[in-house]
């Protein structure tokens, strides 16, 4: 058995030198902390912010969730390395991670999730980072009530569309008892071979440099919704942005997400 | 290795033995004449045990969050397994926009809901009332340990688990529950209708001649029913285990025209919400007439409350909405399906094939034991 195990991965260790990876034996442990704040406040579930938004209003949010996948870290050489999430059987399986600023002040979990683990086969410096918001989507539409941690969180779940909410921010403001801004891909159809696919992935990409190991990136809810009107809602949508493409509501949270041309202004290197 | 692993085997073998876990019985469907052999998924094989614990989760209250709901409670066997309102209302009290629909061969549908194309299986289906927020059913999103906590601490379902899903460490969980209460919707087949017995049984004496009337009016090229309800269950986006094909389809039947150019009002827009195809805006799937008589209000939206209401729409090719929010000319809508082009009918005519309709109806089926409440029974 020792030698059956051993065998395989000195072939592919040389497998891997052919192919030119000069620091193949190389690789670190990488750990990408987060930090949620509402503009220069810490983030705290079923807490009070004022002036978030347009409106003169007071916001406050029971839920901020999100998943994260194809993360990559560059080097100072240019180097893109893609991150090996490591499998914990709980906030990380093979190809996504979630992201959890609740507590479970109202609905969620009362466990939270600040970091993203994983390992690149490099020693290089890290200075830039780059990953996508959601779901990806050849495992967006498989069966929810039997998929691994943390893909069965029902919270997360959006079975309308078969699939699940990329990112939850759900709250209530002066204006609105129940502001829900829940991101899923839309404009889905099923081809002739089952398979899923939306013309509206809204997987936010978000792309970052300046960074290195010993910062944590910011998640601002003040400027996912600096540009929304959180006290009105549109006749005849629901309550706050449920990604609805035409909902008016959507279009600042689509804008801040860098879902519709600019970059995203939602987290950024401190 | 080898001897290791034929001990911890003998161990296993021994350990399942002395637990007693019965092994689970197959299901056989006593199909009627005329029903092909439904799908089973391969993941959820049919089991007496594993239909009995879905009616028992089906019914059970404990399946909304605040207990004042089951899925039973919005699909009501003498409403023929729908429950009579326009539109259906959550444990809450929040207000679905479409109603809830009749639970009726379903093991034979290609789609689940009105109008949506990616739910194929109802398995898929089963998480919408449990977990889905907006709105509000049975309400437990994100309190899936409280649902799963429940069902452990009953020492039926604790049974009942464990037979139903022998393969399974942990058998109380979400995939398990969805599981089993799509293996009993699966069992919920009707086919003994008067209609059935005129037609496989030779029971000449079944449907009067009023019905039998407004059997061929049904059939006709006239009246274009059967074109989207055709078929053993009177429906479209029908499958089995003979079928080679993917037939799922939704059609626009000019219920509205809100905007001269096709559009639903915007909260049931049909297939288009979800595909934001604009040639789907207002097509939902045709769904069985079988025990039609028994779910009024009809429509996805319980917009027509008779089956004259509904006659009338289609023999004048859709219907015009004079004023208010929803005010247009459906039957100009240019979506609307080519066989929904009207027709002339006299009132005998109409009222043979209400005749027809209404023989459609199984009271064997809404009254069999199997299917009721079993909270109720004994």
């Amino acid at each position: 058995m020792r030698n059956a195990v051993l065998f395989p991965a000195l072939i592919s260790g040389l497998a891997l030198t052919a192919c030119g990876e000069s620091d193949s034996e190389n690789s670190q442990d990488i750990e990408i902390k987060f930090s949620a704040v509402v503009g220069s406040q810490p983030f705290a579930c079923g807490t009070d912010y004022v002036d978030v938004g347009t409106a003169t209003t007071t916001f406050n949010a029971h839920d901020l969730r999100f998943y994260v996948h194809d993360v990559e870290l560059i080097d100072d050489t240019d180097q893109t390395h893609s991150l090996t999430l490591t499998n914990d059987g709980k906030w990380q399986n093979d190809r996504v991670a979630l992201l959890d600023f609740e507590d479970g002040c109202m609905d969620g979990t009362t466990d939270t999730n600040a970091s993203i683990k994983g390992t690149i086969d490099s020693s290089a410096t890290i200075t830039g980072l780059r990953f996508k918001i959601g779901v990806p989507e050849e495992i967006n539409h498989n069966d929810q009530a039997t998929a691994e941690s943390p893909l069965n969180l029902t919270g997360m779940f959006w079975s309308w569309m078969n699939g699940y909410k990329h990112l939850r921010l759900d709250g209530q403001s002066t204006g609105l008892p129940g502001y829900r801004l829940h991101l899923g891909s839309t404009a889905c159809s099923k081809d002739a071979q089952d398979k899923t696919t939306c013309t509206n992935s809204n997987r936010p990409s978000v792309e970052l440099s300046n960074y290195s190991a010993d910062k944590t990136l910011v998640v601002d809810v003040a400027k996912l919704l600096g540009e929304s009107d959180l006290n009105t809602n549109t006749m005849d949508t629901p309550p706050g942005c449920m990604s609805g493409p035409t909902d008016p509501e959507c279009q600042p949270i689509f804008k801040a997400l860098g879902l519709s041309g600019s970059a995203q202004s939602f987290i950024s290197v401190p | 290795m080898i001897p290791k692993g034929n001990y911890l085997g003998g161990l296993l073998a021994l350990g399942l033995a002395a637990c007693g876990s019965p092994e689970p019985t197959e299901y056989s469907f006593a199909l009627p004449d005329g029903f092909p052999e439904p799908t089973i998924p391969a993941d959820n094989p049919m089991y007496v045990e594993k239909v009995e614990l879905g009616r028992w989760l089906f019914y059970d209250p404990q399946l909304s969050l605040n207990q004042t709901q089951s899925c039973g409670s919005c699909h009501e066997a003498h409403l023929g397994f729908a429950d009579g309102k326009a539109q259906a209302e959550g444990s809450t009290g929040e207000i679905t926009p479409r109603g809830s629909m009749a639970i009726v061969n379903v093991a034979y549908n290609s789609a689940h809901t009105w109008a949506n194309p990616l739910i194929k299986t109802l398995e898929e289906q089963a998480l919408g009332p449990l977990f889905g927020e907006e709105p509000v059913e049975l309400g437990f999103a994100a309190k899936e340990d409280e649902l799963l906590m429940r069902l452990e601490a009953n020492d039926r379902y604790q049974e009942l688990f464990a037979v139903a899903f022998p393969e399974d460490t942990d058998p109380i969980s979400v995939g398990n529950l969805t599981k089993a209460i799509s293996a009993f919707e699966r069992t919920m087949i009707s086919g003994n209708s008067p209609y059935d017995r005129f037609t496989h049984k030779a029971d000449q004496s079944a449907m009067s001649e009023s019905a039998q009337r407004g059997m061929e009016l049904f059939f006709s090229e006239r009246l274009e029913c059967f074109h989207c309800h055709g078929g053993f269950n009177f429906a479209s986006s029908v499958t089995h285990a003979g079928i080679a094909f993917d037939e799922t389809t939704f059609a626009n039947t000019g219920l509205y025209n809100v905007d001269g150019m096709g559009a639903y009002p915007s909260e049931n827009q049909g297939v288009f919400s979800v595909t934001q195809k604009p040639e789907d805006m207002g097509h939902f799937r045709a769904p069985s007439l079988r025990n039609i008589a028994l779910t009024a209000p009809y429509m996805h939206d319980g917009s027509k409350k008779t089956l004259d209401e509904v006659i009338e729409h289609y023999s004048k090719g859709g219907t015009e909405i004079e004023d208010g929010p929803k005010a247009g000319d459906g039957r100009k809508n240019p979506l609307k399906s080519a066989f929904v082009s009207g027709f002339r009918m006299t009132l005998p005519e109409r009222e043979d094939l209400k005749a027809f309709l209404n023989a459609l109806t199984d009271d064997e089926f809404i009254n069999n034991p199997a299917f009721a409440d079993p909270f109720k029974q004994n």
